[in-house]
């Protein structure tokens, strides 16, 4: 398989929310502002670069009876970095993740790359598989987060958009409309983009 | 030497070894990480903390350490830490950390209260988990404002403040809820009242002391 295929496979054709839906837990935590989610997709596609890559290096001296708890420690590990990382470095950020960041060990996504893509395949594209599921990852977040956080605050970062005259909807802030927004979106992408219309055949 | 390997990677004791091994190169780079940061990580939560103290006695928070050792004095009384602030020899009001349950987690926080212990100084958040843009607000000026220089004794009774609907004019022992977070705007209000029970028992006992 060549590199730029692996990429556009990871982040777009197999995109991990859309295509595979995993990793909904945090995708509907955290979007009700695009900082958040965009911090939470740069862990992310730290931690799933560096574990896949790490996994794909040992997976030919790793047992296979042991490989999962290897994978989870190896996931972990980088957690815990990134964890204290944004802890020494940007405790406000740290702060408005809160418990999230520790979340991303039990990202589905991870585990999923590592078992599907990582254990069968040379590290460097390891490496690009773990980015791009990581992008894609990304994009699908800040995505719910500009249409919750725009209707929810009428801002974008952050940075007010919408007047005086915008009423902010309380429910785009909470849980349920990140479930209805997440939804929609799955639906239009499948529609638009997977589903072939019977008409052309 | 190739044949004994492969022979080893076969026993069933390869996985333990594998298992103890990888364990311990993650377990040390972890531990080092953790090691060269763990300063820093205390010192923004020691910076923090000076700063919000610093904050509910209105003082200047340009040189927080400096000013911190200038002004407060640390103390305990029946195992309770609690802050002092002193100007000279002029006591300004005591500081003590707050905590209760809001509607999701924690919430904690810093109450300062006067000498005379019947009006609060200021109250101060510093962790909280409600909901973001309803009971988070709960951390913003319009809300937390309404605590600074707020009366709460009647002749030697500690009152309880009552609710009443945001914008509207609140009397002497009224606060403004959050429209849409009632919940967590009752818990900071019971908080502070709790504390303020818990408080007047801790001065009572050090100055018995004294």
């Amino acid at each position: 398989m060549k590199k730029n295929e692996i990429f556009i496979n990871g982040a777009f054709s197999d995109n991990p929310i859309w295509k595979q839906v995993l990793g909904i837990c945090s995708a509907l935590a955290v979007t009700n502002l695009m900082i958040n989610s965009l911090v939470m997709g740069l862990g992310v596609i730290f931690t799933l670069a560096l574990s896949s890559f790490t996994i794909s290096l040992i997976r030919d001296y790793t047992p296979r009876r042991v490989r999962m708890m290897v994978q989870t420690l190896i996931i972990a590990s980088y957690v815990i970095i990134v964890d204290i990382f944004l802890k020494a470095i940007y405790p406000d950020m740290s702060r408005a993740l809160g418990p999230y960041v520790g979340l991303i060990i039990t990202n589905c996504i991870i585990m999923g790359r590592a078992e599907a893509f990582a254990q069968k395949n040379n590290p460097f594209n390891s490496l690009i598989d773990g980015v791009a599921a990581g992008i894609g990852y990304t994009i699908v977040l800040l995505l719910i987060a500009m249409i919750r956080e725009l209707m929810g605050f009428g801002s974008l970062f952050g940075f007010t958009i919408l007047g005086d005259w915008w009423i902010s909807w309380s429910i785009m802030v909470m849980a349920p409309s990140a479930f209805f927004v997440l939804g929609l979106l799955i639906w239009f992408i499948n529609y638009r983009y997977y589903t072939k219309p019977s008409e052309e055949k | 030497m190739a044949e004994e390997r492969k022979a080893f990677s076969e026993t069933r004791i390869y996985p333990i070894v594998f298992m103890i091994l990888v364990a311990l190169v993650f377990g040390s780079i972890l531990a080092l990480f953790y090691h060269s940061t763990a300063e820093r990580i205390s010192e923004h939560q020691q910076f923090r903390l000076q700063q919000a103290i610093l904050s509910v006695f209105n003082l200047p928070l340009d040189e927080v350490p400096e000013t911190y050792d200038r002004y407060i004095e640390e103390r305990t009384a029946t195992g309770v830490s609690y802050y002092q602030a002193r100007e000279d020899t002029i006591s300004l009001g005591y500081c003590f950390p707050v905590e209760g349950s809001g509607l999701w987690g924690t919430i904690s926080g810093l109450l300062a209260v006067n000498n005379e212990f019947d009006r609060i100084l200021a109250f101060y958040i510093l962790d909280q988990n409600e909901t973001p843009g309803l009971g988070g607000r709960i951390t913003e000026p319009e809300f937390l404002d309404q605590f600074s220089d707020k009366e709460f004794r009647q002749n030697s009774e500690i009152v309880r403040f009552r609710m009443v609907p945001e914008n509207e004019p609140t009397d002497r022992f009224e606060i403004n809820q959050i429209t849409g977070a009632t919940s967590s705007s009752r818990a900071v209000v019971s908080i502070i009242h709790d504390k303020l029970q818990n408080i007047r028992s801790i001065l009572e006992l050090d100055y018995e002391e004294e």
